[in-house]
């Protein structure tokens, strides 16, 4: 695998505090129902992007490949879920935990996939895209 | 190191009884919204957990610890649903089921990395045993602090 993939690392952190901030002015705005999806995407997508870069790029290291994109998972949807609601904050854990436990064995399933590497990312940007139009619209 | 397994499966079904007895106290006190998110949160975990921990038990007999696993979390998730309505119902019963699978493929890929095509020798089997069985525990004792901290909130 090249190396040059550790530079999805700052587009997907780079990404998802742009949509932190878009979404901190609007958030009285913002009602629980799509704030729960918001919460969802965000944080489910985060620790799916990290937790297949990290197993592509170390391959030898399962547990801390988990152990990390879990840990992303739950702080970013604790932090989005911050935003809005204390159950929207239950969700975004809960949806963190669950994609950082399941990124690490997709990624090692689909190892030296370039492709599909590239694929994951457009669909985590496009995501995040779609989470800023629908706060912008309402 | 079966000590250890065993007494962390104690412990967790042990918070897990816990919980069960303070939501079911204080059931008259939820919100249809916090009674879906409640047995969404509590389902997944318990599910989870409890799958992990029995596929790190009984790594020999795959199929029946497979179909064990998820009739139980259909059964957590029936228990913590059956608190409110039809809603948090189908949530527990379809999410419970869901993180019992996914408790068993990781249990099952923790004991043999050669099936996502992992190296395999990346750790020494007993050192990924012990931290998975660990990091079970702190994913439920946090998620137990976090489900009561919120009917403060």
């Amino acid at each position: 695998m090249p190396e040059w993939i550790v530079i999805f690392y700052p587009i997907n952190f780079l990404s998802a505090y742009v949509l932190y901030i878009f979404l901190y002015n609007r958030r009285k705005q913002i009602g629980f129902h799509l704030g729960m999806n918001i919460t969802m995407v965000a944080a489910g997508g985060l620790a799916l992007g990290t937790g297949i870069v990290f197993i592509n790029l170390y391959p030898f290291y399962f547990l801390e490949a988990t152990l990390f994109s879990v840990i992303i998972g739950g702080v970013s949807g604790i932090l989005f879920g911050n935003l809005f609601d204390y159950q929207t904050l239950l969700s975004g854990y809960i949806t963190g935990l669950m994609m950082g436990i399941m990124a690490p064995m997709v990624g090692a399933a689909a190892y030296e996939g370039i492709m599909f590497l590239i694929m994951i990312e457009i669909f985590i940007l496009s995501s995040f895209c779609i989470s800023a139009s629908s706060a912008y619209k309402t | 190191m079966l000590t250890l397994l065993i007494s962390i499966t104690i412990i967790n079904f042990v918070i897990g009884a816990w919980l069960y007895y303070v939501l079911r106290k204080s059931r008259l006190l939820f919100s249809d919204r916090f009674g879906y998110t409640a047995s969404y949160f509590a389902s997944s975990t318990l599910g989870l957990v409890a799958s992990l921990n029995f596929i790190l038990l009984f790594p020999d007999h795959f199929e029946i610890v497979g179909v064990l696993n998820i009739l139980l979390g259909i059964t957590i998730g029936f228990l913590y649903g059956s608190m409110l309505n039809a809603q948090s119902l189908i949530a527990g019963i379809y999410n419970g089921s869901i993180s019992a699978i996914m408790g068993t493929m990781l249990g099952l890929v923790v004991k043999n990395p050669a099936i996502c095509g992992l190296p395999g020798t990346i750790a020494s089997e007993q050192v990924m045993m012990i931290f998975f069985a660990i990091f079970s525990l702190c994913i439920l004792v946090i998620s137990a602090i976090l489900l009561l901290f919120s009917f403060k909130a």
